[in-house]
Parts: structure tokens; C-alpha cells; sequence
């Protein structure tokens, strides 16, 4: 599958078994922290487990020169919550961030997602939007060109109502599944663009109660998404359903790199998305690139 | 004209009645100094107003509108209330109404606040009715919504309080109570993506569930264009004269009680059609677009930014 190579994912994966029967063992701590929604889970016994299966030994220190974590104090929409990871070090080729894992302590699948920047990257800025099942810490580790992991935090609320991390028209997704635009948008903070992916997928999680409806929806998510700039790598990103509903990640693209820009999207049932687009992405409209996909 | 009787020895028999929970939400109704009430909006037709607040201990749960239409034969009940105990006391409300078996238990979408009473009206000879995509829709939000039951109601929420329907409705469904035709309608994603609205011919009365909030800020959980859609076609409509709500008072004021609706839902896709074209963000959007609204709409910063959220991410595909 795709550019990763079969090594690395499957690595990846076995990770995430890791992952999921650290949890199960730990299934109490967590029920506890996902059912009270007054302060709790802020709890470290996820991370600790997480910690030890994916770093092992590894010392990680405090990120906050390395990298920032913005992300609401209240996630209003439990389904969809933007957040952005600012590189402070810039990309510059002396000391970078090479790659950054994504953890939502108190989702199903709590490690969410693998990035890996690759030479085409500007830095390791990113915006993405996550699904937030309760209460929890969402964390970003960093690991530097010279092979030291820093990390960040960030406490999110999610909020009540009748919302849930789940998408509101799965229909319309799926009908469209595989779409995808290329969009130049504002960042937040400065004056600086980014470029946006989004990707039309349900990203279903596979959790539902589905005694309830004698009907079986298993998971369907997207798993992996390169970007390649030319024949140069923008990042490579492995992730779970832990993304919201029709996938959008934002990145900054090195300036000058030669070539098209493409995108290749790969879900858990193997289907393979791809597509291309003239760059620079600025003078790609949206309505320009529907439906191209090679 | 809106006629309204109220029932207050029913409310005495409710405040006082031993079901489980019960006790809890004549505690509540008390705090309020109001126990649990139904009013006749038209012949044999009967609403509960719900609290223009969010769920809490004190409400019970019991924050939308819920309510029943008598027929010859039998009653069907629409919406049930956000837990069980509010349910028992629909229930016990109908009891002192009529003698009538309750032949239908309509759900008009799968949000907590309207259907975590259902499992009060569970008997052999109840049927219950929802849209189309009821079922995948509450499935998939059940474990959140049970999950956020237990610490916001602080009762024992359990997969009981989920009762799925027998029969669902793909666009059109006519359902007799004896002499008495109710017409359901699926709608297009909307509100949700299982909007069902109930029509009463014999009264004229049109029950919208949230395809209609009145003074509480309405919720988006499916399209926004989609329920623009549907209120326009709802708004041409002229066999109704009595409305009744999700969230606020009924009224006989049609088609002029959905403008603030359409108004408010305008304001949003248009802020987020323009926060689009000039490349905005999604958490610039929530923090910026419609904010006008704020003084019109009860539990607007409850809401807001996750409408804006909603249309956003929906309309950014357009």
C-alpha cells in the first residue's frame, strides 16, 4: 500500500493492538473518566500505558519551545474539533520536527494519528480536525531531527446537548467517498496561508451499539494519507477514525518545491484515493479541481 | 386562536405518583412550583411543554415538547421526554385523559430530550414509528448520550432506555386512531437526518418536533441547507392551524412562527458562505459568523458556534 511500505505500517498497527489491549486491561479507569464529565480524566494512566508502548524507555521532555497545541478549552462540536499544532522551530534545517503523534487520552483508540514530514514539508505546522468522545487530554509529541521527543498538552471539554462524535449525514459521505479539493486558506494567527486537504470519508468508528439495530456498520475510516510534492515528500500520516468525518488536514508546503501536488488516501477496507493538482495551490480554485483524480 | 385547558388534578395524581423516579421529578416539578401538566392545544390533542433549559437533576430530562392525539380507538403519543420518569408521567397524563390503549409511540428524531422516555410505553400492542435513518442514528450516539444521562441526570441510564422502532417511515406514512387520521412525513436532513413531522387532520394541527424551535436557539445535528429546505416547503404550507414546536409554545401564528427560524439559519450560511470564500478557518468561523442573534435566542452560547461548526464543514463542500 502506498508509499509507506508494507515495514513501517505494519509496525504501525501492531502499535495500535498494542494500544487497544493496554486499554482494555486499563477498560476501568477509563469507563470512570469518560463517565464523569466534572474535571475528571485528567488522569495519566492512559498516557502512562501509551507512553510505555509506543516510546518504551524514551525521555520526553516539555515541548512548549519545540511546538504549540491549540486547542479549544471546549470542544463545541464533540464531532468535529479544529486543532492546530504550531512548529516553533520553523522547519529550519539545523534542528526540526521530523514527526509528531497525536494522542486523545480518552478516545477508543487513543493514538490518532503518525505524522512523519518529509523534505517538501516547510515545517511541521498542521491543522486538523478530531472527534472528542468525553472529557480528556489531547497531547502532541514531537521528535526532533536529533532524536529527542518533546510533547505538549491540552484539556479538552467536550460539550453536551444532543451533539455527539459522530457525523451528521454518513450518507452523503459515503455517496461521495473519495472526493477531494485542495484549498488555500488563512491561518489563524499572522498573515500566513496553508494549504488544505479535505477528503470526502465517513470515517465511521465501528463503535456503535449495533445490538440495538440488528445491523452491522464495522469500521470504516481513513488510515493513511501522503502528500508528495514532485517526487519529494510533503509527510507520510497513518491515523484512526479518531479524525472527524470528511478528513481535512492543513499544511505548509516548501516554498519552491518543484511539481504537482498529490495526495493519496488509503482506508482500513483498502480502497486507494488519489489525486493531482498544478501547483502552486494558490491559483487552484476549488471549483477547479473536482473530480480529477488519476 | 389557541384554545388551553389545564389539568391541574392530574398534575396532583402525577406529583404524588410512585414510579420509579418519580419521586426525583416531583421534586422538580415542585422546584419549579408547577408539576407535570399537559394542555389541549385542540380536541383530543394534548402537549407537555419541555424547559427552555439544558437537561439537568432538576429538570429531569424533561426539556422538549412531548405530547398525544386521541383518537376513537387509541392514543399515539408523540415524543416521549429526555428519561424514563418523564415518560411514566406522559403516561399517567394520558391515564387521566382517556382510557384509551396507546397504539403508536411517535418519535420525530433520535435526540435524547424526546425519546428517553420511550421505554415507558413499552407494552405488546404499542407500535413505535420513527423516520428512516432513526435507527443508525441513535445507535450511533447511544453510547454518548447514555454515558452523558449518567452524569448529567445522574440516573442510571441503561441500553433499556433505547427502544428502537417496529416500523419506519421512508416519506409518507397514514396511521387511523379511529376516525381520527394522522399523517407522518420523513423529511430530507434537516434538524437531523430522521426528521418525522405528525399531522392531525381532524384539528389541523402540525407537530414539527426541532424542525421548529421557538425562542430557544435551534440545534443543527444534520444539514443546514436541508432544513432551510424544508421549512421554505413547510412555510408554503396552508392547512395548518395549530403548530406545535420541539423547543417553545405552540401557537396558530403559521407560517409567520418560522421566520425567526429561517432568519437565524439564513444569517449562518450566509456568515459561513462568505467565512468560505475568503478562506477562513472553521474555528474563525465559530467565533465570528451570526453572532448577531445572541439577544433573540434562549441558550444561544450553548448552540451557536456548533451550528456555525455544522454548516461549515457541510457547506465547504458545496
Amino acid at each position: 500500500m502506498m508509499r509507506l511500505g508494507k515495514r513501517r505500517s505494519a509496525r504501525f498497527y501492531i502499535a495500535g493492538l498494542l494500544a487497544l489491549s493496554v486499554l482494555s486491561s486499563g477498560g476501568t479507569a477509563l469507563a470512570q473518566s469518560g463517565d464523569n464529565d466534572h474535571g475528571n480524566g485528567r488522569d495519566e494512566t492512559v498516557w502512562h500505558s501509551l507512553k510505555k508502548a509506543y516510546f518504551g524507555d524514551r525521555e520526553i521532555t516539555d515541548g512548549d519551545d519545540v511546538l504549540s497545541l491549540d486547542a479549544p478549552y471546549r470542544a463545541e462540536d464533540p464531532a468535529v474539533v479544529p486543532i492546530t499544532i504550531t512548529d516553533k522551530l520553523g522547519g529550519t534545517n539545523n534542528r526540526r520536527i521530523d514527526k509528531l503523534w497525536l494522542v486523545i487520552d480518552n478516545n477508543p483508540d487513543p493514538m490518532s494519528a503518525v505524522v512523519e514530514m518529509g523534505p517538501a514539508a516547510e515545517n511541521a505546522t498542521l491543522s486538523t480536525r478530531v472527534r472528542v468522545n468525553s472529557y480528556t487530554y489531547m497531547r502532541v509529541i514531537a521528535e526532533s531531527s536529533e532524536g529527542d521527543l518533546y510533547m505538549v498538552k491540552r484539556f479538552v471539554k467536550a460539550s453536551g446537548g444532543c451533539s455527539a462524535p459522530v457525523g451528521r449525514d454518513p450518507e452523503k459521505a459515503l455517496e461521495h467517498m473519495g472526493e477531494m479539493r485542495l484549498r488555500e486558506v488563512r491561518a489563524d494567527q499572522g498573515d500566513g496561508e496553508r494549504t488544505q486537504l479535505m477528503i470526502r470519508h465517513p470515517n465511521i468508528t465501528g463503535l456503535q451499539m449495533d445490538q440495538l439495530t440488528r445491523l452491522v456498520y464495522p469500521a470504516h475510516f481513513v488510515n493513511a494519507i501522503t502528500v508528495m510534492k514532485g517526487d519529494k515528500r510533503v509527510f507520510d500520516s497513518q491515523m484512526t477514525f479518531s479524525l472527524s468525518e470528511n478528513p481535512s488536514i492543513q499544511f505548509n508546503v516548501r516554498e519552491g518545491a518543484p511539481g504537482n501536488l498529490t495526495a493519496r488516501v488509503h482506508d482500513n477496507k483498502d480502497n486507494v484515493f488519489e489525486q493531482n493538482w498544478p501547483m502552486p495551490a494558490s491559483q487552484t480554485s476549488v471549483s477547479d479541481n473536482k473530480k480529477t483524480s488519476s | 386562536m389557541r384554545i388551553k385547558q389545564f389539568y391541574g388534578a392530574l398534575s396532583l395524581v402525577l406529583a404524588s405518583s410512585a414510579i420509579a423516579g418519580g419521586a426525583q421529578l416531583s421534586h422538580a416539578a415542585a422546584s419549579d412550583n408547577e408539576a407535570f401538566s399537559v394542555v389541549s392545544i385542540a380536541p383530543g390533542v394534548f402537549y407537555h411543554a419541555g424547559a427552555q433549559a439544558e437537561a439537568n437533576k432538576l429538570n429531569h430530562g424533561d426539556i422538549a415538547n412531548i405530547g398525544f392525539i386521541v383518537g376513537e380507538r387509541c392514543v399515539a403519543v408523540i415524543d416521549t421526554g429526555g428519561s424514563p420518569a418523564v415518560g411514566h408521567a406522559l403516561q399517567k397524563a394520558i391515564l387521566g385523559t382517556t382510557a384509551k390503549p396507546v397504539c403508536y409511540v411517535i418519535n420525530t428524531h433520535m435526540h435524547p430530550d424526546h425519546v428517553f422516555g420511550n421505554s415507558a410505553f413499552k407494552r405488546p400492542g404499542t407500535t413505535f414509528v420513527a423516520a428512516e435513518h432513526y435507527s443508525e442514528g441513535l445507535a450511533a450516539r447511544a453510547r454518548t448520550y447514555l454515558d452523558r444521562m449518567r452524569s448529567v441526570l445522574d440516573l442510571p441510564a441503561s441500553i433499556d432506555w433505547i427502544v428502537m422502532p417496529d416500523e419506519t417511515v421512508e416519506e409518507t406514512l397514514e396511521l387511523d386512531l379511529g376516525n381520527r387520521k394522522i399523517r407522518l412525513h420523513a423529511w430530507p436532513t434537516s434538524h437531523t437526518n430522521n426528521d418525522l413531522t405528525v399531522f392531525d387532520e381532524k384539528t389541523g394541527t402540525l407537530w414539527l418536533g426541532d424542525l421548529l424551535f421557538v425562542d430557544r436557539v435551534p440545534a443543527l445535528d444534520g444539514s443546514i441547507t436541508g432544513w432551510l429546505g424544508s421549512v421554505e416547503r413547510l412555510h408554503d404550507r396552508t392547512d395548518v392551524r395549530y403548530a406545535v414546536p420541539g423547543h417553545g409554545p405552540p401557537g396558530s401564528d403559521w407560517p409567520r412562527m418560522l421566520d425567526p427560524e429561517i432568519a437565524y439559519l439564513t444569517d449562518i450560511r450566509g456568515g459561513v458562505e462568505n467565512a468560505l470564500d475568503e478562506g477562513r478557518s472553521l474555528k474563525w468561523a465559530e467565533q465570528h459568523v451570526a453572532l448577531d442573534g445572541r439577544e433573540d435566542w434562549l441558550l444561544f452560547d450553548d448552540y451557536h458556534a456548533r451550528n456555525v461548526s455544522g454548516a461549515y464543514t457541510e457547506l465547504e463542500w458545496q
